[in-house]
Parts: C-alpha cells; sequence; structure tokens
C-alpha cells in the first residue's frame, strides 16, 4: 500500500534547550495547522506530495462524474463537492479522517494520518435505501487505494512547510518575552 | 517625529512594510538586547495579525461560490483575510538593529502582492480595500512599554535557551 502518513521531526536536533521549553506548543500548532492546510489544499483540487510543489489531482474519468451526479442526488454531499471537481470529496468523510498525533517514539514531531474509521454507505442513487457495507474499506485502507492510483494527499508541499514555519518561528518569538522576566 | 512609519511601494508586492523608529521609541537608551527587539516586534505582527482576522464584512458572492473558499470553510459574513492563512504568516520581521525593527513581506513575494492588493484595493482597480496593515502610535507605545526596564544589559541566566532561539531565528532555521 502507497504511503499515507508523514511523519516531521523538529527542533531537539539542532536546538535542545528550544525543545525542552516549546516542546508542547510547537507539536500542537504543527498538528493544528497542518491538518488544517492538507484538507483545505485536497478539497480545492490539489494533490499533495510530501516536500514538493503543489499539483492538481489528475481528473475523473466521464464515467465517475455521471456516477458522482447520480450519486449526489440521493446523498447528502459536503459544500466543496462538485461532480467533476477531483479532490477526494464526496461527502467529505476520508479527509474528515485525516488527523495526526505527537510521535512518541522519544523524539520530538507529528505524524499526519489517515485514521482507520469506518466508511459510511452511500445511499442508492434510486433512492432505495443504503448500498451494503460488507466489505467496505476503511478510510485509512481507502486512501491507501487511491494513493496506489496516483491520488496521494497526505503530505505537506513546500509553501505548507514554509508556512508551519513560520507560525512555530512566532511561537520562539513570543517564548522570548517569558525568558526575559 | 512617529515612531511608526509604513512604507508602501507604488507597485504590487512593492515594499509593504512599517518600520519602528526605537529611538523615537524609546529615547536616547539603545534597545541592545535582540532578544528584546525580536520580541517586541513579535507583538506587533501579532496586533496587525488580529486586525486581520477580525476585519469584518462579507466576501463578494464569486468568491464565497469558488471551490478555495467552500474548501476551506470559510464564511460568506465574515472577512478574516484567511484563506490557507499563508499570507498573514509571512508578514515577518525583515530586520531588526538598535534603532530600527522593520516589518513586512519580503519584497516582489507572492504573499507580499497579496498584502498590497488587500490594503490599497489593487491600485484602485477593485471597490474594496482591506486595509489591515497599520498600527498606531498609541498601540504601539502600549507594546512597547511593557519593554522600558528590559531594553539593555546582558540576557538571563535562561541565556542558553535564549540564545538558541535567536540563532534559529537568524539563521533562518527550518524549525520543521
Amino acid at each position: 500500500m502507497a504511503k499515507v502518513n508523514v511523519k516531521v521531526n523538529f527542533v531537539e536536533k539542532y536546538f535542545p534547550a528550544i525543545a525542552k521549553v516549546a516542546a508542547d506548543d510547537l507539536t500542537k500548532k504543527a498538528a493544528e495547522v497542518g491538518e488544517r492546510l492538507i484538507k483545505g489544499k485536497t478539497r480545492s483540487g490539489n494533490q499533495l506530495v510530501d516536500g514538493n510543489s503543489i499539483r492538481k489531482q489528475p481528473a475523473l474519468s466521464p464515467a465517475w462524474v455521471e456516477t458522482r451526479s447520480k450519486l449526489a442526488s440521493t446523498n447528502e454531499t459536503h459544500a466543496a463537492f462538485s461532480p467533476r471537481r477531483s479532490n477526494l470529496t464526496f461527502t467529505g468523510q476520508l479527509i474528515d479522517a485525516l488527523t495526526s498525533k505527537r510521535m512518541t517514539s522519544g523524539r520530538i514531531g507529528i505524524q499526519f494520518f489517515v485514521n482507520a474509521s469506518q466508511r459510511a454507505a452511500y445511499n442508492r442513487p434510486d433512492g432505495r435505501g443504503r448500498m451494503s457495507s460488507a466489505g467496505l474499506p476503511n478510510n485509512q485502507q481507502l486512501a491507501g487505494y487511491l494513493a496506489d492510483q496516483g491520488r496521494e494527499f497526505v503530505g505537506l508541499d513546500q509553501k505548507s512547510r514554509t508556512q508551519i514555519n513560520n507560525e512555530l518561528t512566532r511561537i520562539l518569538r513570543r517564548r522570548l518575552k517569558v525568558l526575559l522576566k | 517625529m512617529a515612531a511608526i512609519t509604513r512604507k508602501l511601494g507604488p507597485k504590487s508586492g512593492d515594499n509593504v512594510r512599517i518600520e519602528i523608529d526605537l529611538t523615537e521609541l524609546f529615547g536616547d537608551e539603545l534597545l541592545d538586547r535582540q532578544s528584546v527587539r525580536q520580541s517586541l516586534a513579535q507583538e506587533v505582527i501579532d496586533a496587525i495579525v488580529k486586525k486581520a482576522e477580525n476585519f469584518g464584512g462579507k466576501y463578494s458572492d464569486e468568491y464565497s461560490e469558488s471551490a478555495e473558499f467552500r474548501a476551506f470553510g470559510k464564511s460568506k459574513s465574515d472577512v478574516n483575510l484567511t484563506l490557507s492563512g499563508q499570507m498573514l504568516s509571512a508578514l515577518d520581521v525583515i530586520s531588526d538593529n538598535r534603532d530600527k525593527i522593520v516589518i513586512g513581506w519580503e519584497q516582489g513575494s507572492e504573499d507580499g502582492k497579496k498584502a498590497h492588493g488587500n490594503i490599497t484595493g489593487k491600485n484602485g482597480q477593485v471597490k474594496t480595500k482591506r486595509d489591515f496593515f497599520k498600527l498606531t502610535e498609541s498601540e504601539l507605545k502600549a507594546i512597547a512599554r511593557q519593554y522600558r526596564d528590559d531594553l539593555t544589559g546582558e540576557e538571563r541566566p535562561e541565556g542558553r535557551t535564549v540564545q538558541d532561539i535567536l540563532d534559529a531565528i537568524n539563521r533562518g532555521a527550518r524549525l520543521f
């Protein structure tokens, strides 16, 4: 299965004193901003390949666009959904399953990943109840399948990394005020 | 002389900066400690970002129906100058020395251009002008007042951490 998580270590290697005083704030901010950027940029139709420039998600096939249109008539769709928009978003449950946790391996860092939450089956396009949930992949399995098809989304492109870095630098500057007194 | 001056170049992305005159702010006492200057500068940045995030007003129908607007879950009735947050996060300390702190966007950067466009209404080409990039003299003085006792002297015993932070900032270290 293709990669569906990204681990980011920071600061302790070069700045142990900083890591000691600000690890909680840094990891919390990195998680908050990182999750928001991955979700928002993916729903905007982008593919986030870790460490690279951002690029558009591959276009949807005409058959899949038609299926999405039919399903949309009987399912509650996400605000960012459009039948033709390739943004891994229909009801929104897959991208909502993107989460993060602080690493516990003794390092200071964050891991972004898709959790293994169960997916809700879609309503049938003919209005006759729900489709079967038997054999339905969970969100982590689906993310892996999509990544294998070239539709990755768990990553931080260069601009996202720079943005998070800027936010972390601000935390350090704010920490100075406490240390001055 | 004003302690705070805004510079805004005529062209998009040109020189979007605020200069803080430390001599004007603190008199003859020179602000020797970079830790104090960086801390003060961050408070100014935080105050400006807060103004932007609470700007208020409504977004246009066209923008609020765009894919990106929906993707980031923005509210039509709450102008906060934040989509991904990249523009505001790029507002930074450009330089600091004993006399002056300069805050703004990197010259010619994509985010500097965005900021310039918002502040000037794309130099008058669009009706909507969102001038969030400012701080009054009294707002600046209220921030500066907190630092009056810390202007000079050695860093405190916790200096190792302070020095690490300054090294990280000065070297533009990738923290992440």
